[in-house]
């Protein structure tokens, strides 16, 4: 209970459209989760409503961290309790320069003063790590980011950030190989006993560098197949039509 | 001490002016946004204004208070002053400043003298009224900073300044000119600018707008020589009941000319603000590139925020673009900030500097750069 993130019931919308109806998955920290699903099937709405994106309303259902009910807490308070979602799109936002953003980031989620020594000694170690270039923190928050970029930049943040359990939003979308590469390693580094992820995306090729122990088949707004990491491959070969056929017929 | 014969013209000319020109009301176009019917200029108070300037830099720079100016160089001085702003112009408040003029500074920089440490006025309103004017010149090839302070202002009772900056840069010259003004409220304060820039020549501008009951300000570029470039920017945050006009004037005299300009605000509480501006092309002022931005931050429903372009254009061989917005803080902008943590309180507040760091990245003088943010922070966290 206090490592998990439970995700029960969960049913949500978006302008009045019905998107999850009734999603059940529990997370472990240490754990892997991936989750597939064609297009429309409710991925990105799972990951905003965990992240409690304003524009998405939860309906019905619960989620747990650590055994809180999160629904119950604005999105910054998920976040300094150690939820983190690295964004499908992450946004632009002129005028915030990286470094300062990245600073108060920090100090809102260890609720405290980072020393500045300290805090800068860390951030060139991940972006080290990222292959993300110095001028890069002088500039602008994601502006004019290409989108592998961006991508690397919401990796340098949940690095940065350490959180708890961690939903990556189709994060594999738009990259190219090596990009992929870099992020997944970011990925596979940040893995371990004191996170949990959430990987949400469309295509299976991701799981062929970032390894899941579950793998879980959204329709339609709910699971309906879960299994280990032969599903991806299953998956790859006979396209989403084989699970949807199979569930009408059960 | 006595005024010269030739300064004692310029305000008489400044005096019948005032007197001829009515006080501005709601039913002229330019000021139908504001309510200064708190404003009494039948009896004017005894100017009282400090001027401080930092230390010359030598090398045959000019860099005094205007009385120096006018006893020991009246002879540079009758060259320009009143060239750029002339005593009659049809501006009420102008001639008002004319008219008093004894107080402010004169910046002279020899040709080819290129100073690298800025220069600084600050400019105190100590008394109910108060009307600087500030004479620049920019000799061939020379180059500097000048860095302008307007402050100050009594507590209580209503007071007035009225200023002038005129400003010449000469050919291949190049002025770096940063000012802003933060009086104490009570404080209506009407100001005009005007560079007149040469072949080659260069100015840029980074205008702070933070205090003040009332402001208004009118800011001009005459682009006179081929080459010549004039790079505006302006950051106004209006709160409360404050009052801010924003008159700005892009004149090409000649073509071949660039002029770029970009001013935002924020407006809170009741606050209104009235941008407009002036592209003017001549006729034959063909290969003009003139660019106009005006973008508005919005808090508060009560807010009145105009903005307005008006282009005279009489050249047809010209690059011209204009664009004015009206907007609140994104959502999005501020679900991400919120998602990494910032509680919204500290995300809005992050978002509105957000908004006008990309004018106070234009200021190239790092502690002057420090003070502007701290100004804009200080408004907004309510300090």
């Amino acid at each position: 209970m206090a490592d998990t993130l439970e995700i029960i019931d969960l049913h949500a919308r978006i302008e009045e459209r019905e998107i999850l109806k009734g999603l059940s998955l529990t997370i472990r920290k240490g754990e892997v989760h991936a989750i597939m699903g064609p297009n429309g099937s409710g991925k990105s709405t799972l990951a905003n409503a965990i992240m409690g994106n304003p524009k998405y309303e939860v309906t019905g259902g619960k989620i747990l961290m650590k055994g809180e009910d999160i629904l119950e807490m604005e999105v910054d308070e998920r976040a300094r309790k150690g939820l983190f979602l690295a964004f499908q799109y992450p946004c632009e936002v002129p005028g915030v320069r990286q470094a300062n953003f990245l600073r108060l980031a920090v100090n809102a989620r260890f609720g405290r003063e980072l020393d500045v020594m300290e805090f800068y000694a860390k951030l060139e170690d991940k972006m080290k790590f990222l292959d993300i270039n110095e001028a890069f923190m002088k500039r602008y928050l994601n502006e004019g980011f290409s989108g592998g970029e961006k991508k690397r930049n919401e990796i340098l943040q949940m690095m940065m950030l350490e959180p708890e359990f961690a939903v990556m939003d189709e994060t594999d979308s738009g990259l190219d190989i090596d990009a992929l590469k870099v992020v997944s390693e970011g990925v596979n580094k940040l893995r371990g006993p004191d996170l949990g992820i959430l990987i949400i995306t469309h295509y299976e090729r991701i799981l062929r560098y970032i390894q899941p122990d579950f793998i879980h088949i959204l329709v339609d707004g709910k699971i309906v197949k879960s299994g280990g990491r032969d599903l991806a491959a299953h998956l790859e070969e006979h396209g989403y039509d084989w699970i949807t056929k199979d569930t009408v017929k059960a | 001490m006595n005024a010269p014969a030739w300064l004692e013209k310029q305000r008489d000319v400044a005096r019948q002016t005032f007197d001829r020109l009515p006080l501005p009301t709601r039913r002229d176009v330019d000021w139908q946004r504001f309510d200064i019917r708190k404003l009494k200029l039948d009896k004017v108070a005894e100017p009282a204004l400090t001027e401080k300037l930092s230390a010359s830099p030598g090398n045959g720079v000019i860099f005094c208070d205007m009385a120096t100016a006018i006893a020991k160089h009246s002879d540079i001085v009758k060259e320009y002053l009143g060239k750029g702003i002339s005593p009659d112009e049809p501006n009420k408040f102008n001639a008002l400043h004319v008219s008093r003029l004894n107080t402010g500074a004169f910046l002279y920089v020899p040709r080819d003298v290129k100073l690298t440490v800025p220069l600084e006025i600050l400019y105190t309103l100590t008394g109910a009224s108060g009307f600087p004017h500030t004479l620049v010149v920019i000799e061939p090839g020379a180059e500097a900073t000048l860095v302008q302070k307007f402050t100050g202002g009594p507590t209580g009772d209503m007071s007035i300044h009225a200023s002038g900056t005129e400003v010449f840069v000469k050919e291949g010259g190049h002025l770096h000119y940063i000012s802003y003004q933060n009086f104490n409220p009570n404080v209506y304060d009407f100001t005009l600018k005007r560079a007149h820039v040469a072949r080659d020549a260069e100015i840029d501008w980074v205008i702070g707008m933070f205090g003040a009951s009332f402001q208004r300000y009118d800011i001009e570029c005459v682009m006179e020589g081929e080459g010549g470039n004039s790079f505006m920017y302006g950051v106004g945050f209006a709160e409360h009941n404050q009052q801010f006009g924003q008159f700005t004037k892009q004149h090409h005299k000649v073509g071949n000319t660039t002029s770029d300009l970009l001013f935002k605000n924020v407006l809170r509480d009741s606050a209104v603000t009235n941008y407009s501006g002036t592209i003017k092309v001549e006729k034959n002022a063909n290969g003009t590139n003139a660019y106009q931005s005006n973008k508005n931050l919005v808090l508060s429903d009560k807010v009145k925020c105009d903005t307005k372009p008006i282009l005279e254009i009489e050249s047809n061989q010209l690059r011209c673009t204009h664009g004015a917005t009206v907007g609140r803080l994104e959502e999005q902008h501020l679900y991400y900030l919120r998602a990494r943590g910032l509680p919204e309180e500290q995300a809005r507040e992050v978002l509105l500097e957000a908004f006008l760091d990309p004018v106070l990245a234009r200021i190239q003088v790092e502690d002057v750069y420090k003070e502007f943010s701290s100004l804009i922070h200080q408004k907004v966290i309510r300090k």
